[in-house]
């Protein structure tokens, strides 16, 4: 009987993920102590999400800042201090203009490398991984580091109980590299999506060119993020598991041979109807929104390095990602777990730690 | 397509809220009021996506918190379109 883990030979290029690097900010904010701010409880908080505590950034501190943190990681991780190119995925820029990747290459000594941001909310960083893949199968770079990073405690409406309690700060990277499909690391394939019809159930519906063309002055409360969470919730079971389906029938990969489902950390039980819907059992879905909450574009590289540094992500298992956000948009890849060596910083949890 | 007995789906709701919300077989009542079953407002709305997925029927929480009951879901997934035998 063939193992069928064990992939077969294939030779065609692919990129590989070689590196993976996290880093938190200092400040944890319980429930506890939101619910002295604001009319919500620790239990009413894990119940419907299963948050318990998130980081948020001391004040001045921005996305920037988490990206170089988590990109020095990543790249020490993967042993180089070079890359032919860096992408960013975040929904939180430095500034609306320019983007934040250029200064956060520069930052990192990287030289003059191509660096761009990348704009699709909690989905990026899966968007950002097709993108950096295309760079390196169309002979645009041979090592793209990737980065998800997001300071949303900036853009968090601090009277909004809904929000407010979801979101943590973060950042985390990863560096592909040239290499071939039948590598334990390569990205096996993606599935990708998107529905504008509903672009208004995660917003900030001020600061751009919609509102600034109308001619009226900016509003201070359209500039936090919006978001209908019911209406989203069952969007993200949908989308999540239609991507999740249609690139496993590619591959080939039934879902009970999936040994690992990372999804993106929105809410705990968000993840378990996924996970239901997809055939792998619950147990198999790493969660780890419970000690950063929703950290949007930095959520699949912080479950990562948490669940590799728990021993619960060892090599040659299957691997499936898959995320969802505002757009909406959707995504999903794959891979077989690398023998890697992420670097993670996480100020209140030492390396390892029993869930 | 299959066209289930209307008890058939019933019971099959039952199952589901068993299974997924943790309510004891013997405390899912099909007749009583989803009020009283301790169920939260996500709830409903993971039952609305099973059923969507499961029947092929567009269902939102609202749509099952105006049913009130396992018995009045059906009814009104017959009413919006579901073949019961």
């Amino acid at each position: 009987m063939t193992d069928p883990h064990r992939p077969e030979a294939d030779a065609r290029p692919a990129a590989v993920l070689r590196g993976l690097g996290t880093f938190l900010p200092p400040r944890v904010v319980t429930n506890h102590e939101l619910s002295e701010r604001m009319d919500t409880s620790d239990e009413w908080i894990r119940t419907r999400t299963g948050i318990r505590e998130r980081y948020w950034v001391e004040p001045g501190t921005a996305t920037g800042d988490l990206a170089v943190e988590a990109g020095a990681r990543a790249l020490k991780s993967a042993g180089v201090d070079t890359v032919d190119a860096v992408v960013l995925a975040t929904t939180t820029p430095d500034h609306p203009c320019p983007a934040t990747a250029p200064w956060v290459a520069a930052r990192l000594g990287l030289g003059r490398v191509p660096a761009y941001d990348i704009a699709a909310v909690c989905a990026g960083f899966v968007y950002a991984l097709a993108n950096a893949a295309g760079l390196i199968l169309a002979g645009v770079a041979d090592r793209v580091l990737v980065i998800g990073a997001e300071t949303y405690s900036s853009i968090l409406d601090p009277a909004d109980r809904n929000t407010a309690v979801i979101f943590g700060d973060g950042a985390g990277a990863v560096v592909l590299e040239a290499g071939r499909a039948d590598e334990p690391g390569a990205l096996l394939g993606f599935d990708l999506g998107s529905d504008g019809g509903q672009h208004d159930l995660i917003a900030i519906p001020g600061g751009g060119s919609r509102q600034r063309s109308g001619g009226n002055p900016p509003d201070p409360a359209g500039s936090y993020f919006t978001m209908q969470g019911k209406r989203v919730f069952v969007q993200a079971v949908t989308s999540m598991g239609g991507s999740s389906r249609a690139l496993l029938e590619r591959l080939g990969w039934a879902g009970d041979t999936v040994d690992r489902l990372v999804g993106h950390q929105a809410n705990v039980r968000i993840l378990h109807a996924v996970a239901d819907d997809l055939g792998i059992d619950r147990e198999r879905a790493i969660v780890n929104l419970d000690r950063v909450g929703n950290t949007s574009a930095a959520s699949i590289p912080l479950a990562l390095a948490d669940a590799a540094a728990a021993g619960d992500l060892r090599p040659g298992e299957r691997v499936l990602l898959t995320a969802f956000g505002g757009g909406l948009a959707w995504g999903s890849t794959a891979l077989v777990w690398p023998d890697i060596n992420p670097n993670r910083h996480h100020p209140t949890r030492p390396e390892r730690w029993t869930p | 397509m299959t066209v289930l007995a209307e008890n058939t789906i019933v019971e099959h709701i039952a199952t589901i809220m068993a299974e997924k919300f943790e309510i004891p077989v013997a405390d899912v009542d099909v007749t009583a009021e989803f009020e009283t079953m301790k169920l939260d407002s996500l709830d409903l709305v993971e039952l609305a996506v099973i059923l969507t997925r499961t029947y092929g029927i567009e269902l939102d929480d609202f749509d099952i918190t105006d049913a009130g009951s396992i018995e009045k879901t059906v009814a009104m997934m017959r009413e919006k379109g579901l073949r019961t035998a």
